[in-house]
């Protein structure tokens, strides 16, 4: 879809966006204070015949680690929203709530993009 | 006018020091939960939103004028104005003013947008409030905020006093805002006098992640090596009771080949860092080599009191 023909959520709707982590970004080493996950990577029908003369590489790697890592295990945990995500950040360390705000959704942005998280809208009667 | 009964200022509500807007000639509290989510540099006419958690919750705008207006005149036309559904004969909904500090607040009805008015005779500036949807019990809050407003005149040192987003600083007067850099939970404001000498003011959050139980030395100095600063001395020292760093280092160039070609300027950089708040502090002042460097985080951060908090 073009980007630009996306619906814009409204201040409220972002803030009650539920996060679930994507089924197919799945594990591949998970340490102490990283995690390692590996997402296959699609790529589009046209091309697919160079992936397989050029032997392009089939999954992408991404490690977390620090409030990035701990982050993404709440997630992981149990789906949150992203409002409970800012409470949890502006808690912990000490901040307002708009850098909080602007933190986890550049952060959760950046998870979406790379595939690792997925955002689910609440519906507008809930 | 309606006068209302002089009324304690909610001092819990303007405790907390991230509520501080100090901009070019004007002074004010924010309400507990309030934040400065847009904001304008121009020092003759700009724009400033504030918002909360649940949503926007004012707008203001300032400008010069040349002469003393009539207040309660231009908000009864504000009001006319902003129901375009009346016609011109009919009545627009008669406007209740009531005084706050210097400032006049004027409402019409609940759930309308109500009004707020400050002049500056010292500064010849209009400052023009618009709030959402008015409600008794708002008004206090409004009321209190409106109180603290006040004109940035230099204090007995000669200085003036700057704020936002949690950083609130005394400045020598000769220094005008010339930037405002607004990061989540990394704010700077940077200063510059005619001379073109400059004071930059930092406040950064997550400082314990910041400093990854790395001292406030290392951290200062790694973020002034960063910036291209040649580093000549560095040395531990407290202010205000808490663990800091000073910094002295050269730097040169602003514009173009001025990098290669520019004289070298000295710098004193002095941070410190504050675990109640998780954050750190830093304020760097850069003048030509021979001016003697006077200004520290002692002389430009206000003091801090026994609750940790700033204190003006």
């Amino acid at each position: 879809m073009n980007p630009e023909s996306e619906p814009k959520l409204t201040y409220e709707e972002q803030l009650k966006s539920i996060l679930v982590p994507n089924a197919n970004a799945v594990v591949h080493q998970d340490g102490a204070d990283f995690i390692d996950l590996k997402i296959h990577l699609r790529y589009e029908n046209w091309i697919l015949p160079f992936v397989r003369l050029f032997h392009a590489r089939e999954f992408k790697i991404y490690r977390l680690s620090g409030l990035g890592l701990e982050i993404y295990r709440m997630i992981r945990t149990q789906p949150r929203s992203v409002l409970e995500l800012v409470y949890y950040l502006r808690d912990t360390q000490k901040l307002s709530f708009f850098e909080a705000r602007n933190l986890i959704l550049q952060y959760t942005g950046k998870l979406i993009r790379n595939g690792l998280i997925a955002a689910e809208q609440m519906k507008k009667s809930e | 006018m309606e006068k209302m009964a002089d009324k304690p200022p909610l001092c819990q509500a303007f405790q907390h020091p991230a509520f501080l807007v100090g901009w070019h000639d004007f002074v004010f509290r924010l309400p507990l939960g309030w934040e400065l989510a847009r904001y304008s540099m121009l020092e003759d006419s700009g724009q400033m939103f504030f918002s909360s958690e649940d949503g926007p919750k004012a707008q203001l705008s300032w400008r010069r004028v040349k002469a003393v207006p009539n207040i309660e005149m231009i908000l009864a036309e504000i009001n006319r104005r902003s129901r375009p559904e009346i016609k011109e004969d009919q009545e627009v909904p008669e406007l209740t003013f009531v005084s706050a500090g210097i400032g006049i607040i004027a409402y019409a009805g609940k759930g309308e947008r109500f009004y707020a008015s400050i002049f500056l005779e010292e500064a010849r500036l209009l400052a023009e409030w618009i709030f959402p949807d008015f409600e008794p019990d708002k008004l206090e809050t409004i009321q209190a905020m409106i109180g603290t407003f006040r004109p940035n005149l230099p204090n007995d040192r000669g200085f003036k006093t700057y704020g936002a987003m949690g950083l609130e600083l005394q400045i020598p007067s000769e220094y005008h805002l010339t930037a405002l850099q607004a990061l989540p939970a990394a704010i700077t404001m940077s200063f510059e006098n005619k001379k073109h000498n400059s004071i930059h003011a930092h406040r950064w959050g997550m400082a314990g992640l910041l400093l990854r139980n790395d001292s406030i030395l290392n951290f200062y100095h790694r973020i002034l090596y960063q910036r291209k600063h040649v580093i000549k001395d560095a040395c531990k020292q407290s202010f205000f009771g808490y663990e800091g760093a000073e910094i002295t280092f050269r730097t040169r160039g602003k514009i173009g080949f001025d990098f290669l070609l520019g004289s070298w300027w000295r710098g004193l950089g002095t941070s410190f860092f504050v675990p109640e708040e998780n954050r750190i502090y830093a304020v760097e002042h850069v003048a030509p080599h021979l001016r003697k460097l006077r200004y520290t985080a002692n002389d430009l951060i206000p003091k801090y009191g026994s609750s940790g908090g700033l204190t003006t």
